[in-house]
């Protein structure tokens, strides 16, 4: 863990409020790590005077925003578009900023645009749709990194597992997509290019199907009594921490 | 409305983004107009660019088949429209829009499949082709409630004949356009009380007078049956067998403390540490369940999720369970409400796939885990389906009061001058009657008001104000959930404490305009919760729900009158004395008969013909798809997943940990064995219970900490024989719970899981629910390093069968599958404490590589699925006559070769039955084998 002085610890935000359900698991994994942080209600967020500058990261989490019913995260994309993508692209602005959307967070980031510079030359369409299952899949996946020098994989091991959980996970685009995570081995949705995540702001902004805050300690890894047992018979220690931890450590080490 | 307009817009995938294997294809939206509208930019707020198209002719075009155009009934709660709604005000498109409906289009390649795809209790579904679904045919009509009110009460003459009377129990009462209500489900005796004591009154009861004695007198709320007297148990089976066997177990020394609520509230809670309290609560939801699927389903687990809400001061929902007793979605019976062979049942197949499909929504979209649950197959759960919902919750175990002085926080309790704060969703006709309906078998008179659906995102919300802005504030005293009966059970069991309640029924915001007070009094609308709110706060506590968009109204006063009154304006339209109320139900008197024994067979099991059976079974396959479905990962607190291993097999127990800075954790599991209840009830009981117990200690929850909960699915309760099979049921619960010092800490019956209808050549039948009682298990584990799975490891481990092996198949699930009738146990021992003790120990001191108790299915079934859930093979040596059987008292462990034999020396009664071998095959001894 980063252990930051008290006057530059980095502070996030997380949203909640509206159907999103993940906050406190993901103000969990933040202060694992040595962020402090407030979850605050999507619609104080969006009032005028709310100071999203007081934050260093800002974090929409998973969840079922407005039941997910006209398209998932599409009725928050539309409320984060009108209410909050001036103040945003300001906040990005700013070198030293974060931000992380994870799963229902990741599709509200991804269908309101929010999560590209909004003058990126590379400025892709990109939107998410329903798993080509036709079904919710809750499982753990293997997934691949490929930013491993961006600010939220600094600490991230090439390879790991994460849980996803979600109905329309498939990443879509007109244009090729050049993915931060890929999915290793069977991509559980169909998504294009084996997308898992996607970064903007030149790495500084992390979109993401698979959940990092469910995987934060050794005992959340659906194998981890197999795990145990084959380190008890080499005489080895187990691991303490789950593969999620080092998406939040990325972006601590990058604070410190 | 005059000058109103409808538009409809259709939302549709592009052709790149069907999904496979799903005849769905996209979202209709009716949105009312008045005036000027933007039609072009309503269409690109609900659809994406990307990958929708509003074009019908780029959406179908290219693929072939029929349209099916459903649309909710007017009335029915339409979540995606109300999102709609939402989506386009906030784009600023509210200024002229009235209301927005939305529904659903499939595209058929066989039209004579539709009816599969909508339920005409609450669907309207119209079938168009192609051709002329792309000419134009799809088009948009209003859906608005309107209905003719005859607000005001109206008095119903009680001085009729007996038959007159039962008319009104069995029909309802006549409303004033001549049509009866709906049932009131009151027995003969019950009606006479109440013609006495308005008789003692001097005039006549008004409708909702009746409807609310109807309401609380009912068999699903005051479980007459478990309370009348039957045969020489003049105190009623619940208090005789199982409130005696808690307060006995909790009258031991080492028992103090363990359980902090039982029985009195919304759920029942054990202690977790200093902080932290559990609660845990399972319910059932057949009767929905058998009109709609979906919404049964999905209303049975929000619904559960209020009773943890409403538990205490307000519990923190932190995972669901469930279960279901279906017939075989293959089965092809069609059966009918009516002898004219018009009302047909869902088949089989719907029922299946609406009640998974319920639950995956109410669950998922709550944000709460649904980790534990089981399937159970059998055609005798055609007529009705058996839907088992539960909620474990969080509590602190102090909070502060209104006075800011710290609470204990499962007591509460409304205090006189309390306001009565009614908050969540508005009050309609749907959900009139569920509870006095799903006491009566259901028939062709069954009311298809009972139908509901849930809105899980209003319930979030209101969760979500309830526990992270005003449980830790004080603001009120008690809260209890709206379920059965609305909020005349929900006032009237809160109104016992101070005594009394008026409530202004006027005050209460309804869907829509028109309903009278009875309606809106007994209405089971969903997602909403009653407060008492001390004077000073009610501003406060109102504006907190209002300003996250939920909805609150005071709605009275709690009083010290001796009566629950009912105002309509400024006019009285119910006014009875709470003692007659809680208390005027005569009680039942029953007497129960042995029924005679099922012939029974001696004859050996072929071994290929059982384990055929068995690898095919689909109760014991568990539906593993299922458990992917249900999002057993948010919170962030799973330990023992629903699948386990990396061969992904359903487990029986689930762990999760429930706080963050806590290495103890919460085990749930549950056992159920409806087949053996008609050949051994007694054993039916106490084997659910000793597998239920085993199930957690495997994971390895703490022996000594483990509470119970008894779901009794009955049928035909009435009939004396059922009443012996549940009398000797219930004594078995006592005798095991007391054995284990497990005490009950709450349940739920449901006793009438009868379908009296007709079949396809319209015939009238009975199809009557397996008699099942459902066993629900929670503990606490000491530490998550205690836990283990049943994969089996390492190849070259030693296999150890702990227990000894039954021989008798009777009731058994290879009997049922097989359809033969064996000897059945007629006793069985409860597990060795002591060997539960030294299990425990064992994991502790991390000696076993897996661990799974044997359940249904038998040792056979035990080494299969640990064998496919490592991935890995077995080879053992054991008599063949004792795969099958499913006695008590058994585990299965794999261990290091080097613990073997201290492994087998500290447990009594445990043998080295052979070893782990590579994938691949499951070796018996004798030349048998299976392929894995």
């Amino acid at each position: 863990m980063t252990r930051f002085p008290t006057s530059t610890q980095p502070r996030v935000l997380v949203l909640a409020g509206q159907g999103l359900n993940c906050e406190a698991e993901t103000l969990l994994a933040f202060e694992r790590v040595g962020f402090r942080g407030d979850v605050v209600h999507v619609d104080d967020v969006l009032a005028p005077d709310f100071d999203l500058m007081a934050y260093q990261v800002l974090a929409v989490p998973g969840g079922f925003s407005y039941g997910d019913h006209i398209g998932a995260g599409k009725a928050l994309a539309n409320r984060l578009q009108t209410g909050l993508s001036e103040r945003f692209a300001r906040f990005m602005d700013a070198p030293d900023k974060l931000a992380i959307g994870i799963c229902n967070g990741c599709q509200a980031l991804v269908k309101s645009g929010l999560w590209q510079r909004p003058d990126s030359m590379v400025k892709a369409t990109v939107s998410l749709s329903a798993n080509n299952s036709g079904t919710y899949i809750c499982r753990w996946v293997d997934v691949h990194c490929r930013s491993g020098d961006g600010p939220w994989f600094i600490k991230a091991p090439e390879r790991f597992s994460l849980p996803i959980a979600h109905g329309e996970g498939r990443f879509v685009s007109t244009d090729p997509l050049n993915p931060a995570l890929v999915y290793d081995g069977d991509n559980p949705n169909g998504s294009q290019d084996n997308t898992a995540a996607l970064t903007g702001y030149d790495g500084r902004v992390l979109v993401m199907m698979p959940h990092p805050e469910r995987a934060i300690r050794f005992t959340q890894l659906p194998d981890w009594t197999n795990r145990r047992e084959n380190a008890r018979r080499l005489q080895q220690r187990e691991p303490d921490v789950g593969p999620g931890l080092a998406i939040f450590a990325s972006a601590a080490h990058w604070f410190a | 409305m005059s000058g109103a307009q409808l538009y409809r817009i259709d939302v549709l995938p592009k052709l790149d983004f069907h999904p496979k294997n799903s005849p769905f294809v996209g979202t209709s939206y009716r949105l009312k107009v008045c005036g000027d509208f933007d039609l072009q930019k309503a269409k690109a707020v609900l659809s994406d660019p990307l990958t929708e198209t509003c074009q019908l002719t780029d959406g179908l075009a290219a693929l072939g088949g029929h349209v099916l155009d459903v649309q909710f009934a007017p009335g029915v709660t339409d979540n995606a429209g109300k999102t709609a709604q939402s989506a386009l005000e906030d784009a600023g498109l509210g200024g002229n829009l009235d209301a927005v409906y939305s529904g659903n289009l499939y595209l058929l390649a066989d039209p004579a499949r539709a009816s599969q795809f909508y339920n005409p209790l609450i669907q309207v579904g119209r079938l168009y082709s192609l051709e002329q679904a792309l000419g134009g045919a799809l088009v948009a009509s209003d859906t608005a409630v309107n209905i003719d009110s005859d607000a005001g009460a109206i008095t119903v003459d009680l001085a009729i004949s007996d038959d007159g009377l039962m008319a009104i129990s069995r029909l309802g009462v006549v409303g004033q356009d001549g049509r009866p209500r709906g049932p009131l489900g009151l027995s003969l005796d019950d009606m006479k009380a109440i013609k006495n004591y308005f008789q003692q009154q001097g005039r006549s009861p008004t409708d909702i007078e009746l409807e609310t004695l109807a309401q609380s007198w009912s068999e699903h709320c005051k479980h007459r049956i478990f309370a009348g007297e039957l045969d020489d148990i003049k105190d009623g089976l619940f208090k005789h067998y199982i409130a005696r066997a808690t307060f006995e177990i909790l009258a031991r020394p080492e028992k103090e403390g363990f359980c902090l609520s039982v029985f009195k509230d919304n759920a029942g809670a054990i202690r977790f540490d200093d902080h932290w309290m559990i609660s845990d609560k399972v319910e059932t939801h057949n009767s929905p369940s058998a009109l709609d699927p979906y919404g049964g389903a999905m209303t049975g687990v929000v619904g559960v999720n209020r009773d943890c809400l409403g538990f205490g001061l307000g519990a923190q929902p932190i995972a669901n369970r469930y279960g279901f007793c279906l017939a075989d979605p293959e089965n092809q019976d069609i059966l009918y409400r009516d002898a004219a062979r018009t009302n047909p049942l869902p088949s089989a197949a719907a029922i299946d796939r609406g009640v998974v499909e319920g639950i995956e929504a109410g669950g998922n979209q709550s944000g709460i885990p649904t980790t534990q649950g089981f399937f159970a197959y059998d055609d005798r759960f055609r007529g009705k389906p058996l839907v088992f919902a539960g909620t474990v919750g969080l509590l602190p175990m102090m909070l502060a009061g209104p006075d800011g002085r710290m609470r204990p926080a499962h007591e509460k309790s409304a205090q006189v001058g309390d306001h009565i704060i009614v908050v969540g969703g508005a009050v309609g006709q749907d959900g009139i009657h569920g509870a006095t309906f799903s006491s009566v078998a259901l028939d062709s008179d069954s009311p298809a008001t009972a139908v509901q659906i849930g809105d899980p995102i209003t319930q979030k919300r209101l969760s979500d104000v309830l526990i992270t802005e005003l449980r830790e504030r004080g603001w009120y005293n008690a809260i209890t959930d709206n379920g059965a009966g609305g909020l005349s059970s929900s006032i009237g069991e809160m109104a016992e404490g101070p005594g009394g309640a008026v409530v202004h029924l006027d005050r209460s915001p309804t869907k829509y305009p028109g309903l009278s007070p009875w309606e809106i009094w007994i209405s089971e609308s969903q997602e909403r919760m009653t407060l008492a709110v001390p004077p000073e706060h009610v501003d406060t506590v109102l504006a907190a729900f209002r300003n996250r968009d939920v909805l609150a109204a005071d709605v009275g006063t709690f009083t010290d009158d001796g009566h629950l009154s009912l105002m309509w304006g400024q006019s009285v339209v119910g006014q009875l004395q709470m003692a007659f109320l809680h208390d005027g139900a005569p009680r039942k008197v029953m007497s129960s008969q042995r029924p005679a024994q099922p012939k029974v067979l001696r004859s050996t099991v072929d071994f290929h013909e059982a384990s055929a059976a068995l690898l095919h079974s689909k109760t014991l396959q568990g539906r593993v798809d299922v458990a992917e479905l249900y999002d057993h990962e948010v919170q962030a607190t799973s330990v023992i997943k629903p699948l386990q291993g990396i061969g992904r097999q359903r487990g029986d127990a689930s762990v999760i940990a429930p706080v963050a800075e806590s290495e103890k954790a919460v085990g749930m599991s549950h056992a159920v064995f409806p087949w053996l209840t008609e050949h051994s009830p007694y054993v039916s009981a106490t084997l659910a219970v000793d597998t239920a117990i085993r199930n957690l200690v495997a994971v390895g929850v703490n022996p000594d900490q483990i509470a119970l909960q008894d779901n009794f699915c009955w049928c035909s309760a009435e009939d004396p024989e059922r009443l012996w099979q549940l009398k000797k049921a219930v004594e078995g619960c006592y005798d095991a719970a007391v054995h284990f010092g497990a005490p009950y800490i709450s349940g739920k019956d449901s006793m009438f899981n009868d379908f009296k209808g007709f079949d396809a050549d319209g015939r009238a039948l009975k199809v009557s629910a397996l008699p099942t009682l459902l066993i629900s298990s929670i503990g606490i584990v000491d530490q998550v390093s205690h836990c283990q799975t049943m994969d089996f490891k390492q190849s070259g481990d030693t296999l150890i069968l702990v227990g000894v092996p039954s021989t008798e198949l009777g009731g058994s699930l290879l009997s049922a599958s097989l359809k033969r009738s064996w000897q059945a146990p007629q006793e069985h021992l409860l597990t060795d404490l002591r060997v539960l003790q030294s299990l425990h120990g064992l994991l502790i001191d991390a000696k076993l590589a897996s661990v799974t108790s044997l359940g249904q299915g038998g040792l056979f079934h035990a080494l299969v699925r640990s064998a496919r859930s490592g991935h890995l093979g077995f080879e053992v040596e054991v008599d063949d006559a004792c795969l099958w059987g499913e006695a008590g008292g058994q585990f299965l462990l794999s261990v290091d070769p080097q613990f073997a034999s201290e492994v087998i020396a500290r447990l009594s009664a445990a043998q080295a039955i052979g070893s782990v071998t590579d994938a691949g095959v499951a070796r018996f001894g004798s030349g048998l084998q299976v392929a894995l």
